[in-house]
């Protein structure tokens, strides 16, 4: 009985639950914005797969064609990017080991080309230090599987007014925890910049 | 013909009953639920390569189809039904897409192997059926947008799994009671069963698929051939999605029969070696049946609950 019940679990498990499995495609870049030595925020870049951005462009706008204007935008944002504030936007990001909880971010924009959408925003990082060595990881994750993320091949990361601090980054793997399978591996984007004090 | 109205009156009630969806676009769910599920150690990098694979396919499939609405050629339509077959193959090792219901029915039940690939297969076609029919009924006939034709999908989800959980509540009732009409195992001397009807009978393991838990589990259409079948519309080119529909079950059944093949086999083993070792596997069946029903009612219902948040 145990055996069986042992059986019956591993091959349920093997095929367990949810609408997971992707149905969405991201590609995913970021740029970190520096003030005065310290990094003040993260534009984000997502780029969805053709058929999503299909979708989108037929539902959020109010033309067959051509670019978005400031409407369309708008409607972009409060019907297909608003909601995803209840899943922190999809970001997963620590400084120096902690993790900052993303609440609000700020200057959502949008466009459509080559076939496909794009949206950028702004995640604010509160409290970074202006001196001393400095680590930061990032990225794009839903630990349901719904969307996949991942990092462009090229120019996945950028910098703004970075001068002198010597950030450097790379894609690193990293494990994080889902709620239906576990932990998984994924990638994300770890720079380091900063002098030692 | 009994089957397929059957399967008309269960979408048709699936569609009439599910709730208003009400997800998110983006997220494709409502927000986020308040606990943790189970956990399988996935940190080996499986679902990342599992997951940019299907990226790929989903990049050629998309500009496929805008070269066949750009007066495409015979060479494009190839190109799509065979990434579709491999696109619904790797698809459909992710969770979902029945492949529980199916490991679970053959815990319970004795049967062939070929009773594995033939509930497989009949589940993903009609899951194929099932996303082409939303589609026909509520994007072209009455014109509904996109995100809401994806998000009424959820809704049938959740009816789906709620009348498995309800099929499986019956088999589990029926294994403990030891009444029903699936005790298709030879019969003892001492049997209480009464003799069963000669078609149900048969010589060994002839085994008659539950058509109900068929149906049921096949109402679900699957979002990615749900989000194909839109892409086709958009670009004009609405046969050849209905082409990489039913080629994608295909691919899905190859992979869902997989797994109704290896737990018929699983549990043909587990008994032989039962018999092996000299215990009596009459009684032991009686408790895989019970176990295969449970895990049927445990699965659907946490999946009832998934679904249930997401509309």
């Amino acid at each position: 009985m145990r055996r069986g019940v042992a059986a019956a679990a591993a091959l349920m498990l093997s095929a367990m639950p949810a609408a997971a499995h992707p149905h969405v495609f991201i590609d995913y870049a970021v740029v970190l914005q520096f003030d005065g030595g310290a990094l003040k925020s993260v534009r984000m870049t997502w780029t969805f797969d053709e058929m999503y951005s299909s979708m989108l462009f037929q539902d959020y706008t109010s033309h067959p064609r051509g670019p978005l204007s400031a409407a369309d935008v708008s409607q972009l944002r409060k019907g297909a990017f608003e909601d995803t504030a209840d899943y922190h936007y999809f970001v997963d990001v620590t400084l120096n080991g902690k993790p900052v909880e993303v609440k609000k971010v700020t200057d959502f924009a949008a466009k459509f080309e080559r076939h496909r959408m794009t949206y950028s925003f702004t995640v604010p990082i509160p409290d970074a230090p202006a001196s001393g060595k400095s680590a930061l990881e990032i990225a794009a994750f839903d630990n349901e599987f719904y969307i996949d993320f991942e990092l462009v091949d090229k120019d996945a990361v950028g910098f703004e007014n970075s001068e002198g601090l010597g950030v450097s980054c790379a894609p690193k793997k990293a494990r994080k925890d889902t709620p239906v399978i576990g932990a998984v591996d994924t990638i994300v984007m770890a720079c380091n910049w900063g002098q030692a004090s | 013909m009994t089957a397929l109205r059957a399967l008309i009156v269960a979408l048709l009630l699936a569609l009439a009953l599910a709730p208003a969806a009400s997800a998110d676009s983006i997220t494709g769910r409502g927000a986020p639920p308040e606990s943790a599920g189970a956990s399988l150690p996935f940190a080996n990098g499986f679902m990342m390569r599992l997951a940019a694979a299907q990226k790929r396919l989903n990049d050629t499939i998309s500009a496929e189809f805008r070269s066949v609405r750009d007066g495409g050629s015979r060479m494009a339509i190839l190109v799509i039904l065979g990434l579709s077959f491999l696109y619904g193959a790797l698809h459909a090792v992710g969770p979902g897409h029945g492949k529980a219901v199916v490991a679970s029915y053959f815990v319970a039940n004795r049967a062939r192997w070929t009773a594995g690939i033939v509930m497989g297969s009949m589940i993903s076609l009609i899951q194929g059926v099932s996303a082409i029919a939303m589609v026909g009924l509520l994007a072209i006939l009455l014109q509904w947008r996109q995100f809401e034709v994806l998000n009424r999908a959820a809704s049938v989800e959740f009816v789906s799994y709620a009348l498995i959980a309800l099929l499986g509540a019956v088999m589990l009732f029926r294994a403990l009671t030891g009444r029903g009409h699936h005790h298709d195992h030879e019969h003892h001397e001492h049997s209480p069963h009464p003799p069963l009807p000669s078609g149900e009978r048969g010589k060994g393991s002839t085994h008659r698929l539950d058509l109900k838990l068929v149906i049921a589990a096949g109402l679900t259409p699957c979002a990615s051939a749900i989000i194909i079948l839109l892409f086709a519309l958009a670009n004009d080119a609405l046969g050849v999605g209905i082409a990489a529909v039913a080629v994608l079950s295909l691919g899905m059944a190859l992979t869902v029969s997989t797994i109704g093949v290896a737990s018929v086999l699983g549990r043909h083993t587990l008994l032989r070696v039962l018999d092996a070792v000299g215990v009596k596997s009459h009684r032991f069946e009686q408790s895989l049946a019970a176990v295969g029903a449970f895990c049927i009612v445990a699965v659907s219902s946490l999946l009832m609950l998934g679904a249930w948040y997401r509309i």
